[in-house]
């Protein structure tokens, strides 16, 4: 190699990292032959068109796969799998970038404010597109106060959306002849703040002192994180980059395997880890699937119902790994030669 | 078979030949009209030796570059002899219903009136 071929060939090496490595170690050097002779003979450096055309055939063969139904059986199902776990991963990811809801000290001290009362519950939840969610309960006892919510809400930095006071009764000894209803005080409000949006309400009993009822206080918030516009357009990036990246490992890997002469164990193992993967995958798709179909504008954003509450948690706990750990031993086994290595030839 | 797959063994029938020698040998055999790229000769070279009509000949080094010769394999000269017969009859074909073509106007030769 001359010194007037270091340039060029620096060059033409980068361009070749868009062939998967395997290829590269068997054609890299012949291509790169082939190119600074095209070089020397007249053909100059490769043009834009050129170079785009090297890195296209480049990328295309790292979705090339052996000419068996095997490799291609394999390629279509770890696509769909992976597919599912790169949807489930984009729309983590996407939330991981939206606004994140109140902490559960920061929700009871809001309950406090609003209420008067010390001591709510919290409970963290998810919504039906993955979203963070904290639902906040409190039951004490207190006064009933419209304005102390207000000025709560506000001097916490919500901007209220609805605020309605409500009258009601609690009734008690229901059925008796002794039955009475004790009025009731409510505040239900609606609010927001910088992406995340409050619902909640407050119940206050107003006497019924011979019952324990007076001033027997209930709050209730719920508070989650408004889908912002990334969530379902990296759910399908995710989802598409899950399908390609499947492929192309395929790809990688049957070759890969077909190298060595020792393909049982690699095999047993790849179709281990696609079996082990099938109902983690399925159960992502279903969460996929809550995710496009959700309609934003629904106030209730808790899953009515989904196939994959049928399958037991545990099915995904054990598949997961199962299918992890087989692909490591794809990896550890593909490839291997029943004997020595041959030893490389000096270049 | 494709065109360039056609030139590409029609290249490698006399002689071994490396990469760029079959982007020369492709050429000259189109009249210009075929210039192979590197990633499409690679990608064809890698393809037909995986379908066996060829297979790598020899290796060598010439000022540092490794130049790996295909060859054509005896399947694949049976390939190109089918599909060059299969062209032939093609253009035969061609040329007969050229002869045949009725141009407005002119009689056509041969035709009894």
């Amino acid at each position: 190699m001359t010194a007037a071929d270091a340039g060029p060939e620096r060059h033409y090496r980068r361009l070749l990292r868009a062939y998967p490595r395997g290829y590269r170690r068997r054609h890299g050097p012949e291509i790169l032959a082939t190119l600074l002779d095209m070089a020397e003979a007249g053909h100059g450096r490769l043009t834009a068109g050129q170079t785009a055309h090297l890195i296209a055939c480049g990328i295309r063969q790292r979705f090339r796969l052996p000419r068996r139904v095997l490799p291609v059986v394999a390629a279509v199902l770890a696509a769909v799998l992976l597919g599912g776990f790169g949807g489930v991963t984009g729309n983590w990811l996407a939330w991981r970038a939206a606004p994140s809801v109140p902490s559960a000290a920061e929700s009871d001290a809001l309950t406090t404010a609003l209420t008067g009362v010390p001591g709510s519950n919290e409970y963290p939840w998810q919504t039906a597109m993955n979203g963070p969610g904290i639902n906040t309960v409190l039951h004490g006892t207190g006064t009933y106060d419209a304005e102390r919510v207000r000025d709560a809400l506000i001097a916490d930095g919500w901007r209220i959306t609805r605020f309605t006071e409500e009258t009601g009764g609690r009734i008690v000894d229901w059925g008796s002849p002794t039955e009475k209803v004790i009025p009731l005080l409510s505040v239900r409000f609606a609010a927001t703040k910088d992406g995340v949006s409050l619902t909640g309400d407050t119940d206050t009993v107003m006497g019924g002192k011979e019952y324990g009822l007076d001033g027997q206080t209930t709050a209730r918030l719920d508070i989650t994180t408004d889908a912002t516009a990334t969530i379902v357009p990296m759910t399908i990036a995710g989802a598409v980059i899950g399908l390609l990246s499947g492929w192309m490992l395929t790809a990688a890997l049957a070759y890969r395997i077909r190298s060595g002469t020792r393909r049982g164990r690699p095999t047993a193992a790849a179709v281990t880890a696609l079996t082990a993967a099938t109902v983690p995958s399925f159960v992502a798709y279903c969460e996929i699937y809550q995710v496009l179909v959700y309609d934003t504008s629904n106030p209730n954003q808790y899953i009515d119902y989904s196939l994959a509450d049928e399958i037991p948690a545990s099915l995904v706990l054990i598949g997961l790994p199962i299918a992890v750990l087989a692909l490591a031993a794809v990896f550890l086994t593909a490839g291997r030669r029943a004997g020595p290595d041959p030893v490389p030839a000096s270049p | 078979m494709q065109e360039p797959t056609f030139l590409i063994l029609t290249a490698l029938a006399e002689e071994p030949l490396h990469g760029y020698g079959v982007i020369r040998a492709v050429q000259d055999l189109s009249r210009g009209d075929v210039v192979l790229r590197p990633g499409t000769l690679y990608g064809a070279l890698d393809r037909l030796t995986e379908q066996g009509l060829i297979e790598a000949d020899r290796e060598e080094a010439v000022d540092g570059r490794l130049r790996r010769y295909y060859r054509l394999t005896d399947s694949g000269a049976t390939a190109l002899a089918t599909q060059a017969e299969r062209l032939r009859r093609h253009a035969d074909s061609a040329e007969a219903r050229l002869r045949g073509r009725v141009v407005p106007g002119v009689p056509r030769l041969g035709t009894a009136q």
